[in-house]
């Protein structure tokens, strides 16, 4: 081959090459075409120039050593008469008609080409531009550390155990986060997974262990388990723990990496959370109360179950509006459907007793609350309520005022009865009272005369029992109100009205009033002292002078009490205690015994909210007992 | 003593009428009587000869329970012909009800001057003439 077309070869070859002298400025005396388009330049920029001159280090960066390692290379070349590979420089070339710099790697050899003499005169000097590779070497280191650096920064964030489990060796590796979660020092001595299982629950370690292995031996590539993990200081904690199995080709699973979350916090509030839920539902269960919503916007109805156990359907009946109303009994249910359109329109809320039919046919009555809830735009958005099975209060209430009304009408038909007795009946005995105080005696004959006689006793009867009762039912019906009296005053007075009967039966009386007044119907205490002092005197053992000891006092209840005590005959309680204050019921074979006295004074106390009490022994005498209730 | 010149009786029970009657003419109180069975047919008859002085009476003995027209509906619309009437006519109510309510629903009306329990006796007759005539 001739020069010129070595040359021309020399120009053509595909990798760039360059030819310096070996003299101390290593001038440039020839570059081929490919090193020309690699570094941008062209032959006029480099020919008799030094190529450090040519190629100077990148002045905006200060620790550039591409030129000098150049250098040291040529130098070497030269020194040891052989070839030298560089490492891989990074060498920045100018950009044509600028200032700037290009970053570019470069993996340089420098070769030597000898004299006649054997001394090295020329150095050929090739690179390889590994620009393209090395970036993007670079840029996959820095994404690594930066993906590394994040990883590590959000397992800080979260409070993450991260570990790292390498199945074959059993060799476990942690973040330094299971110090501060779980109060273990990150010390080799917690390498391994045995060290791990040991401290699970006794409670969750058979469970969580069998979990893991029924995952590892799956095809499944993500496990994950909930359970209380021991921590340094003793105490359980609630750990939620998540892994990603790695496989190889045959799916045999070759390394475990995942990460440990202190849900102990969540955990205790969820527990919390159940179990007031627990008591809700079975506060709502026992008290027949559950809850409703509506959700207009969606057209999602919720019930609690409560409301279905009153409805009597299944949990899982689809609730349906028209259906749900079509259980309730009119007029009840166009009530519902009125106070459900007025919330609508007006926001009003509802609160109705309704009867229902249940699923299972049963009438029971219920109790539906509900009202309207509003967004911040003002619009109805929702309907909510409770609903309450008020079967067996409404019953009672319905059974109470029925007999309510029963016994109003008893009332009524008894204020019925006295009108007819005060009316009618008085009416025809004062009739016959008044014929047969027509019948002209004298023109009767002896028989008819004895006959008529007896007719005007049962007349004279006839009437004194009708004055009696209406007495009796004045007492009860009428209202009499209590005034402030004094018992000697009282006393004093009935005692002049009856003088006569005392004095007849040269009675000996003697008051001691040391409660001297009470409050109480004026007409009430003189009946009743009147009725206690004559009794005592009409009821006095043949042949002796009656005593009777009138006295008062305060009982320890603070009522007034007002004794009278007789040396009469007595009466035998045991034969007539319960019907000795009773109307018409008479103990002692006397003419002017009524049985109606005692029975008016019983009444007449107890209208008062009073009572009268009576002690009493055969031939030795009675103790009449009047105990007055003020209070009222 | 003197007598009362015409006595009225309103009330609905005949044997009542039977005996009032003969107590009347017993009592020797009343020149004349008058009867009527309830108060609508005394009321008529007070409508009718309200300005009929000398036919109206001087006394009137009233029944509370009759059909029609009772004691109480009767008082009613003879106080409203009352002014009319130029005459002082004394009202007793004499009835079989000793009921309280009755009794002082009887003080309350100003037109009756008392209220007598039956059965009324001769000498309550008597006791009501000399009260009215002396």
């Amino acid at each position: 081959m001739t020069c010129t077309e070595l040359e021309a070869v020399f120009s053509a070859l595909p990798s760039p090459y360059l030819i310096v002298k070996a003299d101390n400025d290593y001038t440039i005396v020839a570059s081929n075409n490919a090193y020309y388009s690699a570094t941008g330049t062209g032959s006029e920029n480099l020919l008799g120039k030094s190529l450090f001159k040519a190629f100077p280090d990148n002045p905006d960066e200060q620790d550039a050593t591409g030129a000098e390692n150049l250098r040291n290379s040529f130098k070497t070349v030269i020194a040891t008469k052989s070839k030298h590979e560089m490492v891989v420089q990074k060498y920045d070339i100018p950009i044509r008609n600028t200032d700037a710099f290009e970053v570019r790697y470069w993996l340089p050899v420098n070769a030597p080409v000898f004299d006649k003499e054997g001394n090295v005169e020329f150095i050929i000097h090739t690179v390889q531009d590994v620009s393209a590779k090395i970036i993007s070497e670079e840029k996959a280191r820095r994404d690594i550390k930066s993906s590394n650096d994040r990883y590590a920064a959000v397992a800080k964030a979260t409070n993450d155990v991260t570990w790292d489990w390498d199945i074959f060796s059993g060799l476990l590796l942690w973040n330094n986060a299971i110090e501060p979660v779980l109060g273990y020092p990150n010390t080799p001595n917690i390498e391994t997974i045995d060290w791990w299982v040991s401290n699970l629950h006794p409670d969750d370690a058979d469970r969580v262990h069998d979990g893991l292995e029924a995952t590892l031996n799956s095809t499944e590539d993500k496990w994950s388990d909930e359970y209380r993990y021991r921590c340094a200081d003793g105490q359980y904690k609630y750990i939620f723990d998540r892994g990603y199995i790695i496989r190889d080709e045959h799916g045999t699973p070759i390394k475990m990496i995942g990460s440990m979350l202190d849900i102990h916090f969540r955990r205790l509030l969820e527990e919390k959370l159940a179990s007031s839920e627990f008591l809700l539902q079975e506060a709502g269960r026992l008290g027949k109360l559950g809850g409703w919503e509506l959700d207009l916007v969606n057209n999602v109805h919720t019930w609690s179950k409560t409301v279905f156990d009153i409805y009597e359907l299944p949990y899982d009946w689809q609730i349906d509006d028209v259906k749900s109303l079509s259980f309730f009994v009119e007029p009840y249910r166009q009530m519902l459907i009125d106070a459900v359109t007025k919330t609508y329109k007006t926001g009003e809320k509802w609160d109705l007793e309704l009867l229902m039919v249940t699923a299972k046919n049963n009438t029971i009555w219920v109790r539906s609350r509900g009202e309207g809830v509003y967004n911040s735009h003002n619009e109805l958005i929702k309907l909510r309520g409770v609903f309450m099975d008020i079967d067996q209060y409404k019953s009672n209430e319905v059974a109470l005022n029925k007999s309510v009304e029963v016994m109003a009408q008893n009332n009524q038909q008894l204020k019925n009865f006295t009108y007819i007795l005060a009316h009618n009946i008085r009416n025809h005995a004062s009739n016959i009272a008044i014929i047969t105080s027509l019948i002209d005696d004298a023109t009767l004959d002896e028989n008819n005369l004895e006959l008529f006689d007896k007719i005007r006793t049962v007349s004279n009867g006839l009437n004194d029992t009708l004055d009696d009762l209406s007495e009796a039912i004045k007492i009860q019906t009428n209202v009499i109100s209590a005034e402030d009296l004094n018992f000697y005053d009282v006393t004093k007075r009935v005692l002049n009205i009856i003088q006569s009967d005392i004095e007849n039966s040269n009675a000996k009386i003697n008051l001691k009033f040391d409660a001297e007044n009470v409050k109480f119907p004026k007409i009430y205490l003189e009946s009743v002292i009147m009725n206690l002092v004559t009794n005592a005197i009409k009821y006095k053992k043949p042949g002796n002078e009656p005593h009777i000891n009138l006295c008062s006092y305060l009982d320890g209840n603070s009522n007034t009490i007002l004794e009278c005590r007789d040396n009469g005959m007595g009466i035998d309680l045991k034969l007539h205690g319960k019907k000795i204050f009773g109307l018409y019921k008479t103990f002692h074979d006397r003419k002017d015994a009524h049985g109606v006295g005692l029975y008016l004074n019983k009444i007449q106390m107890e209208s008062q909210g009073g009572a009268i009490l009576v002690d009493s022994t055969p031939e030795v005498g009675s103790i009449f007992k009047i105990i007055f209730n003020e209070k009222d | 003593m003197k007598k009362i010149n015409t006595l009225c009786v309103i009330d609905d029970d005949a044997i009542y009428t039977f005996t009032i009657k003969r107590i009347i003419a017993k009592a020797e109180v009343a020149e004349n009587t008058m009867f009527f069975h309830n108060g609508k047919v005394a009321l008529d008859f007070f409508v009718e000869n309200v300005s009929l002085t000398d036919s109206l009476p001087d006394l009137i003995l009233l029944d509370i329970n009759m059909p029609v027209l009772d004691g109480w509906q009767f008082m009613d619309q003879f106080i409203n012909i009352l002014p009319q009437i130029q005459k002082q006519i004394a009202i007793y109510i004499v009835s079989s009800s000793n009921d309280p309510e009755d009794i002082n629903k009887a003080r309350a009306i100003a037109e009756i001057t008392d209220f007598v329990v039956k059965p009324i006796t001769v000498q309550t007759l008597q006791d009501i003439t000399y009260q009215l005539c002396g």
